[in-house]
């Protein structure tokens, strides 16, 4: 995604390395914030804010223990989680353990477009799109989201089976789901 | 699960467009502006240390590497030996000055900064042997024919006495004799003042002379002289009327004064000191005669004696694990201290300082966030983070240590310990050339802690507060300690010192330290 020529630009603390990695990981960063934000301000505030952090700290990224925009996923995902920390979202997410664990494996076979994957996002609760999101698409796992959300491991598990629970409800009778044979 | 068939995974990785108002020159100054602002005092440090030991490194060098004594075998096997009854001697015309002489365009600019360093003249001489501008010097050294021409621009025709005097070095230790840096105190047994032979070797060169009898003090003189030829590259007046100008590769000392009594009454009483040979049969590009080794057990070798005051900045670094200030999740401290001290130096090379210091320790705290931190109160903590990402300070907040704590990864807090420190050194000095020296010292150190502002985790992994910690805590301490500088003197006033202190703990419970040190040194 980002050329090393850009990583040693910026490491020189160069400009046009800020804008090149900037133009290069802006339509990243946006689609990420954007999950985790619903207001542009908020977004674009964020995006800044992890962009600052990823100039001053470009220092630290190691290419040998993985591709840059994983590492820039991780900084931006903090601040998101920061901020949303700020506004108390996370109250919601403490619940009753699932007692049942549910069958996640139609998700790899799942062919959604973006459009279809950002309606059902959009459409999921609060409660559980969180956890879905750090879980499924940003590959944290359940000992990291219970960090970073203040919530018990145990919890972060209850959160992702019920949101794999409404996906599965709210995909059932869709064209998809029959599609894939997943009924 | 596989990403690459993963379309939640894939997700952000499919192209979009961003919204308007998202492009970088939209973007650029927000997110400038957040970022942190550079350690400014850290950067200033490491550029202060840095150059310091870049000038000591360079002055190192150079003394381990100049072609200081090349040649001086040849020299000193020519020489006659030292003739234990000769004075200085012999009658000479010299053409005396009226006025102060123009002296400084001939001068370096080492000599220029002597020359503002010590009592001027009241004004009427500079003697130059007129014959030494005309006649001795070669076209080899017609730079130094010119520059020293425009010294006698006021000579007067009128003739008064002038003395030669001859200093022999063959058959004994040149060095000896020197009297280390900016002393023009020391004088050497008449008897090694002696008539002597011509040298024929390029020599460049100092000496000083000294007086001591005379309110007419020759204090130095300065020759350049290039094979077979003799001149005069600049001339040392005390404060009163008296010059001496040097003739041969230090052989001879040529004497003259205008005021031709006061140097005829007394002249047996002069003799002549550090004579210091800086280059032979080669020519360096930049002379430093001051820089040149002596040898460093001659007792008469001596350092500037009087009192002195500097300042220093220090940067430690710990070379002991148990300390009061260590504790779980801390990384590695530094210390950066300042200090200002007195010091009394004897001429015997020994001497004593008092010193106070103020350090300022730090660490920086972190845990990951696989820590569990809980508290065993319900008191409210101010608590700074700052993101271990860039280490800037991005929030504060008041934190319940009771409560679970919700925090980012890799929290950071600074560790700050404040010490007071007062010292008391005995030294001892040891010259190296007329400019350097070594100084040792060996004392002890009494601590205070002033100030412990931070947060940790103590060993059971409780959030606490480094101030109420150490308020009831010990906050004394005490240490022995041992410094070396390399000294190098500016001028008789001033000096630039670089070196190490090593500080061992007198308590297990206090930390020792190596620090590289630099400051500068005053006279008063």
């Amino acid at each position: 995604m980002i050329d090393p020529h850009v990583i040693q630009l910026c490491l020189a603390g160069n400009p046009q390395g800020h804008e090149l990695l900037y133009k290069g990981s802006a339509p990243y960063a946006y689609s990420i914030a954007s999950r985790y934000l619903d207001n542009q301000e908020d977004c674009k505030d964020i995006m800044q804010e992890a962009f600052a952090k990823t100039f001053s700290s470009i220092k630290q990224y190691d290419a040998e223990k993985g591709p840059f925009k994983f590492w820039f996923r991780r900084i931006l995902v903090n601040c998101c989680l920061k901020h949303l920390q700020k506004q108390k979202a996370f109250l919601t997410l403490e619940g009753k353990v699932a007692d049942d664990p549910v069958d996640s494996s139609y998700l790899e076979s799942l062919q959604l477009s973006r459009v279809e994957i950002k309606k059902l996002l959009e459409e999921m609760p609060d409660r559980y799109r969180l956890v879905f999101m750090l879980s499924v698409m940003d590959e944290y796992n359940h000992q990291e989201i219970a960090e970073q959300l203040n919530i018990s491991p145990e919890t972060s598990r209850s959160q992702l089976t019920r949101a794999k629970q409404w996906l599965r409800k709210h995909l059932e009778g869709s064209k998809k789901w029959e599609q894939y044979g997943l009924l | 699960m596989d990403s690459s068939n993963n379309n939640f995974k894939s997700f952000d990785d499919q192209n979009t467009d961003l919204p308007e108002g998202f492009g970088w020159e939209d973007m650029k100054e927000g997110v400038y502006a957040k970022m942190p602002p550079k350690k400014k005092r850290r950067v200033a440090a490491w550029w202060w240390f840095g150059a310091a030991g870049v000038l000591a490194l360079s002055f190192a060098t150079w003394m381990l590497l100049a072609d200081v004594y090349s040649g001086s075998e040849a020299l000193t096997s020519d020489l006659d030996p030292v003739s234990t009854s000769s004075k200085i001697g012999q009658l000479k015309g010299v053409i005396p000055i009226e006025g102060k002489p123009p002296h400084s365009s001939g001068l370096s600019a080492q000599e220029e900064d002597f020359e503002t360093n010590e009592s001027v003249s009241n004004g009427t001489t500079a003697e130059v042997p007129a014959s030494a501008f005309t006649s001795d010097l070669g076209s080899a050294n017609e730079e130094r024919t010119q520059s020293v021409k425009s010294n006698v621009v006021q000579l007067s025709p009128k003739p008064v006495p002038q003395f030669n005097a001859a200093v022999p070095v063959g058959g004994v230790d040149r060095h000896e004799e020197q009297s280390g840096m900016l002393n023009l105190k020391s004088i050497v047994p008449k008897d090694r003042i002696a008539s002597s032979a011509s040298q024929s070797n390029v020599v460049e060169g100092s000496v000083d002379v000294d007086r001591s009898e005379t309110q007419s003090e020759i204090q130095k003189g300065t020759l350049v002289e290039s094979e077979g030829e003799t001149g005069y590259k600049a001339v040392r007046r005390s404060n009163l009327t008296s010059l001496v100008l040097l003739k041969r590769p230090f052989t001879e000392l040529k004497l003259e004064s205008t005021n031709a009594k006061e140097v005829q009454s007394d002249l047996d009483d002069l003799s002549v000191s550090s004579i210091e040979v800086i280059s032979l049969k080669s020519k360096k590009l930049f002379s430093l005669p001051h820089l040149s080794l002596i040898n460093l057990f001659n007792p008469k070798s001596t350092v500037p004696s009087g009192d002195f005051v500097f300042v220093e900045a220090l940067f430690s670094v710990p070379t002991s694990t148990i300390s009061s200030v260590n504790a779980p999740y801390l990384t590695p401290w530094y210390d950066i201290a300042e200090s200002f001290s007195y010091q009394r130096q004897f001429k015997n090379r020994f001497g004593f300082s008092v010193q106070y210091s103020h350090q300022e320790l730090k660490q920086e705290f972190a845990f990951s966030e696989l820590d569990t931190i809980t508290g065993s109160n319900q008191v409210d903590r101010r608590v700074d983070f700052v993101n271990s990402t860039n280490l800037a300070l991005l929030s504060s907040s008041t934190v319940r240590v009771n409560e679970r704590f919700a925090r980012q990864r890799d929290v950071l807090s600074y560790n700050v310990f404040s010490y007071h420190q007062l010292s008391l050194f005995a030294h001892y000095a040891q010259p190296i050339n007329l400019r350097t020296s070594l100084d040792f010292g060996l004392g002890g150190s009494a601590q205070y802690l002033g100030s412990a502002r931070g947060i940790r985790l103590n060993d059971t992994r409780e959030l606490i507060n480094l101030e109420d910690t150490y308020r009831s805590g010990k906050r004394f301490f005490g240490t022995l300690d041992a410094r070396l500088r390399y000294v190098y003197q500016f001028s008789p006033k001033f000096a630039m010192s670089v070196g190490v202190n090593y500080t061992q703990a007198l308590r297990g419970t206090h930390h020792s330290s190596m620090s590289l040190a630099t400051g500068v040194r005053w006279k008063f």
